[in-house]
């Protein structure tokens, strides 16, 4: 596991960046906020592509970065990798020589490259694409390619920024499949909260160029820090499996659905949506469940409510509708949504082995 | 296209349609006063076909240099930031704008037999430019290279600068970037570079005859053997010139097919 310790500022034209956080035992840390908040710019001072001004980078045990000491890393010999936005695929390499590229850096005879390369393309599966050009390909491929030769670096710190931003629905499955398989420690931008569900631990959230929140997954979704937060995490995210109009989940719940579906698929939906009870609701909201309230948070007139049993998840209520039911933590309460608000996505291809 | 084309108002078509007249006539002139007949004959003469390959080999040269020099020249220009840069682009550029014969008159007064980087050069190791083929070169190459510096700066300005941040981010040396990450990608402005400067070389007459003189054998190029004819024989001059169009014609040709536009 890579540690990141980063405690310092910078400026970039007329906009100063100020950056705390330390990730300890974080492996998939996903960075969020709104657009312009300094996220990409996070990104570039770790991959030495900005300086800081003041203050300490170290990965791991190695300071890349303290203009005190007039330590300075540059890009090409950090043990990180950034993926930029849209991957930045050579455009005049084929795919093999794209991801034969990080090999020919370390110095491999060019045969040698391309023999480490094919392997990437194999486990990959891109094999087949191999001489083709980057204007070739769907943009899909292009984000596995672009996946397939970052890591090919073997990387101590992969970094993503929103690497399923302009994918269509199959190639974001294909994308968080093999994030999810992976052992390297991952830094990722993203502007989708159910990918940050699916596949971070822990999560740093920017806003106006500062580090407002830095926690593991489950504390800052419980306490997010800003409405800006609590609106992106205003969502729950439930996997099982799903035959027609019936869904699973995993624990044994059984919800209705308002399209048929079938095999492994998530259903999300926002916490808002979920409505709690003193007894079994009656009327036309088709799912009902019986749960334990866990944790109770206030902010701005609506209360979060933690609900476990089955499946664990969120209700959003007011604070009028919170005084009604008596809630206090550790009670049990009836929780119903509508199929309507079930919000089902589908795993394209079987799980990666 | 077509509704950019039909949304062109009629009076700067009617000025447009004046400006092609005016530089379309001079050739029509020229190939109406040409004695076609005499072409191939003319062509063929051995004065000709020396000057014919004088102007091929110290284009070509002179385009190997401003290859050599230019990639760097316009890379910088393009990336660098320094103080005084500003005054640096325009000195290069200025071969561009100077009357050709100054230009060739500053190279006399530096690298000539007297000039005194020329002097020193004649002294150390016995080569003088001026009535060289070499002296021709470097004359050509002095009103060329900027026709490439440019085509490379301004297409390495436009470079997706996160491709190289991408081979960065990968492992390779900022030299290693360079040369298989940021020269590929700029393959087509430098191929429009050599191109252009070949053919301005190959057009270059004034900095030529002032530098490096007017000698039959080593510096006589198709512009100054046209230049002789004139005064001489004018049917000769004129086929000449009929033949400078057609090479020059035909490179732009090609340029446009290929280089120019592209993306």
């Amino acid at each position: 596991m890579t540690e990141i310790f980063l405690s310092g500022r910078t400026q970039l034209g007329l906009e100063e960046f100020e950056y705390s956080f330390e990730s300890n035992s974080s492996k998939r840390i996903a960075v969020v906020g709104p657009n312009g908040s300094g996220k990409t710019t996070l990104l570039r001072l770790i991959a030495g592509h900005n300086r800081l001004h003041s203050g300490l980078l170290k990965i791991d045990d190695y300071v890349y970065d303290e203009p005190a000491s007039g330590n300075f890393t540059p890009a090409h010999r950090r043990k990180v990798t950034l993926q930029h936005q849209g991957g930045s695929i050579f455009p005049h390499l084929t795919v093999e020589d794209n991801v034969a590229f990080p090999y020919r850096s370390k110095r491999n005879s060019k045969r040698k490259a391309r023999t480490l390369a094919s392997e990437t393309l194999e486990a990959f599966d891109l094999l087949q694409i191999k001489d083709k050009y980057p204007n070739q390909l769907s943009g899909g491929q292009v984000g596995r390619v672009s996946l397939a030769r970052s890591l090919a670096k073997q990387p101590e710190l992969l970094m993503l920024d929103e690497p399923t931003s302009a994918l269509d629905i199959e190639s974001v499955g294909q994308v968080h499949q093999i994030l999810q398989s992976l052992t390297t420690t991952l830094l990722l931008v993203s502007h989708d909260p159910i990918e940050v569900l699916k596949l971070s631990d822990s999560i740093i959230a920017l806003e106006e160029n500062k580090i407002i929140q830095f926690g593991a997954l489950e504390s800052v979704i419980s306490r997010p820090a800003t409405q800006w937060m609590s609106k992106f995490f205003d969502l729950n995210l439930v996997s099982g499996t799903a035959s027609g109009l019936e869904f699973k989940t995993d624990s044994g719940e059984i919800l209705q659905l308002s399209q048929s579906y079938s095999g492994n698929v998530e259903v999300s939906f926002p916490s808002s949506a979920v409505s709690l009870h003193l007894s079994p609701p009656t009327g036309s909201p088709r799912n009902k469940w019986k749960a334990t309230v866990a944790s109770l948070d206030t902010k701005d007139n609506l209360v979060r409510v933690k609900l476990v049993g089955t499946f664990d998840c969120y209700a959003t209520i007011t604070v009028p509708s919170f005084n009604e039911l008596e809630i206090v933590l550790g009670s049990t309460i009836w929780a119903s949504i509508k199929a309507t608000e079930l919000n089902v996505l589908q795993n394209p291809i079987p799980a990666r082995t | 296209m077509e509704t950019q084309k039909n949304s062109v108002p009629k009076i700067i078509w009617a000025g447009a349609s004046i400006g092609f007249t005016f530089l379309l006539v001079p050739f029509v002139g020229l190939s109406q006063r040409a004695p076609w007949s005499s072409f191939v004959q003319i062509v063929t003469e051995e004065t000709v076909l020396k000057s014919i390959s004088l102007s091929m080999i110290i284009a070509t040269c002179s385009a190997f240099i401003c290859l050599i020099l230019g990639i760097p020249l316009g890379w910088v220009l393009a990336k660098a930031d320094f103080r005084g840069l500003k005054l640096v682009r325009a000195i290069v550029l200025l071969p561009m704008v100077l009357p050709p014969v100054a230009g060739g008159t500053a190279l006399l007064f530096a690298l000539g037999r007297k000039g005194f980087i020329g002097e020193k050069i004649d002294s150390w190791f016995g080569v003088t430019l001026p009535f060289t083929t070499a002296g021709a070169v470097v004359a050509a190459s002095f009103v060329s290279l900027p026709f490439f510096v440019l085509s490379i700066e301004s297409s390495a300005t436009q470079l997706d600068s996160q491709l190289e941040e991408a081979s960065l981010n990968l492992g390779a040396t900022p030299i290693r970037t360079f040369f298989t990450v940021s020269l590929p990608l700029l393959r087509n402005s430098i191929m429009a570079g050599v191109a252009l400067s070949w053919a301005r070389a190959l057009g270059e007459f004034g900095a030529t005859i002032t530098f490096a003189g007017d000698n039959p054998e080593q510096t006589r190029t198709l512009p100054l053997q046209l230049f002789v004819a004139l005064e001489t024989n004018p049917e000769r001059a004129m086929i000449i010139g009929v033949l400078m169009v057609m090479i020059s014609l035909s490179v732009l040709v090609t340029l446009r097919g290929n280089w120019l536009v592209q993306r």
